[in-house]
């Protein structure tokens, strides 16, 4: 007797017999295009970056007002591109430059949203209020040499580091008064600038509510220690009293009090508190 | 750092994910497509775009929603393509299995695709028929229609050797 329930068809679906190399050779596959993601990946500017674009459309024209400001002296046409001579250390003329403007790398993906403030407390490791007291400079780093990612010959990438003076704790074991950094990726460094998912990044001299993750790296690592949660979620400005989430979030509405947050955070701390003692 | 920069480059995580999937995706392409070496290309290519732009997911059922999901639509794409439309596949020789198995699934292959996808993800993965609407990009009132007809042509194709 031949009859579909879950088992016999599911038996015969498990007969069909595929080639025994193919989770090899798709591995190898995907770590190959891993490796070339890096260089290979889709450029294409932004939406709603906009202080990313004018600093990157800044830096073009600085460029490319280097021969005027030299009275158009020391350049030279390379395959009917005018760049600026670059002179050396040593006082030589060098080739020509060709680091006119950043590379803009866009790394696409969807965004990692909460749809419930249970969820974003439960996933942060330290929840504050703090105020950024120094962006410090964009730096490309390897991320395999530092140990922060595994299973590729390196893997270079920028990181924007800011410098937070915690004002209050709500959740985490730390002091008002206490500094940390707060590491996220992309930014503009060696004339590349990266861009992830449209992320924003804090204002130097602004404070904001912070959700942070304390992720198992350590001290040897250097970078990314501490990071913001989600992608937009991780901070809200704070200002007279009232928060002012990112675009594109719903845990808090724009221009509520910054009390009946605290509260509704509380209430959530409190909440995840029961359901694991429960 | 975005987590799927980590989860996706790592080739530990890598081998993870294509030794947990690989059979659902690879099952799901061939009952798109009937034959085995066109499932092998498509589950390759759901695999390396996965590695291109897998969003960061809250827990596995997402992660493997979202393969399912991209499946579909590649084995959709491919059954449209010119190519494919300009030649025709080797039927799948299942002469290798059990009698009882091989008659089942070209059974269950022979239906029309909006009936035998349904059927697929009910009986193969356990899927609900909500869950089937997602994947499929389709209505459940839909869904669990094609899936009723679907019973019902087996049963007529089977006869009284047939039951649920």
């Amino acid at each position: 007797m031949i009859f579909v329930n879950e088992n016999p068809y599911k038996k015969a679906m498990e007969y069909v017999d595929f080639d025994t190399k193919f989770e090899e050779q798709t591995i190898a596959l995907m770590v190959c295009a891993a490796q070339k993601k890096r260089t290979i990946r889709q450029v294409r500017l932004p939406v709603g970056s906009w202080r990313y674009i004018a600093a990157a459309a800044a830096i073009a024209l600085l460029f490319a007002a280097v021969p005027f400001i030299r009275g158009l002296q020391n350049t030279t046409e390379t395959a009917g591109v005018t760049v600026p001579m670059v002179m050396t250390a040593a006082g030589d003329e060098s080739s020509a430059s060709t680091k006119n403007d950043p590379t803009v790398i866009t790394f696409s993906g969807a965004p990692q949203l909460f749809d419930s403030i249970n969820k974003l407390v439960q996933q942060s490791d330290l929840i504050i209020i703090g105020k950024v007291e120094k962006a410090l400079p964009v730096v490309r780093i390897d991320a395999v040499a530092l140990g922060l990612v595994e299973g590729l010959p390196s893997l270079e990438e920028n990181v924007s580091s800011f410098q937070i003076r915690i004002d209050q704790v709500i959740k985490g074991g730390f002091s008002p008064g206490d500094t940390i950094q707060v590491d996220m990726s992309g930014g503009l460094a060696d004339n590349i600038y990266e861009n992830y998912i449209d992320t924003n990044y804090p204002e130097e001299g602004l404070t904001y509510l912070m959700f942070i993750d304390r992720t198992n790296r350590t001290e040897a690592n250097q970078y990314f220690l501490y990071m913001f949660v989600g992608s937009f979620d991780g901070f809200s400005e704070i200002a007279d009293g009232r928060i002012f989430p990112q675009e594109n979030t719903s845990i808090f509405e724009q221009g509520s009090s910054v009390d009946d947050a605290l509260q509704k955070i509380t209430e959530a701390i409190a909440s995840g508190s029961a359901t694991v003692n429960n | 750092m975005l987590h799927m920069e980590l989860s996706a480059e790592s080739s530990d995580e890598i081998s993870i994910i294509v030794h947990t999937y690989s059979t659902s995706v690879l099952r799901f392409a061939y009952s798109y497509v009937k034959n085995r070496p066109d499932a092998e290309d498509i589950a390759q290519d759901v695999f390396i775009t996965y590695m291109q732009k897998a969003p960061p997911f809250d827990h596995e059922l997402q992660r493997k929603a979202w393969l399912m999901s991209v499946t579909s639509n590649k084995c959709k794409d491919y059954l449209k393509s010119n190519w494919k439309k300009r030649t025709a596949s080797m039927p799948d020789n299942l002469g290798y299995m059990p009698k009882e198995s091989s008659a089942l699934l070209i059974y269950v292959l022979n239906l029309d695709e909006k009936y035998r996808i349904p059927i697929h993800l009910f009986y193969y993965e356990g899927y609900s028929i909500e869950e089937i609407a997602v994947i499929t990009g389709n209505k459940p009132a839909t869904v669990g229609t094609w899936l009723a007809r679907g019973r019902m042509l087996l049963k007529t194709m089977i006869g009284d050797d047939f039951c649920e």
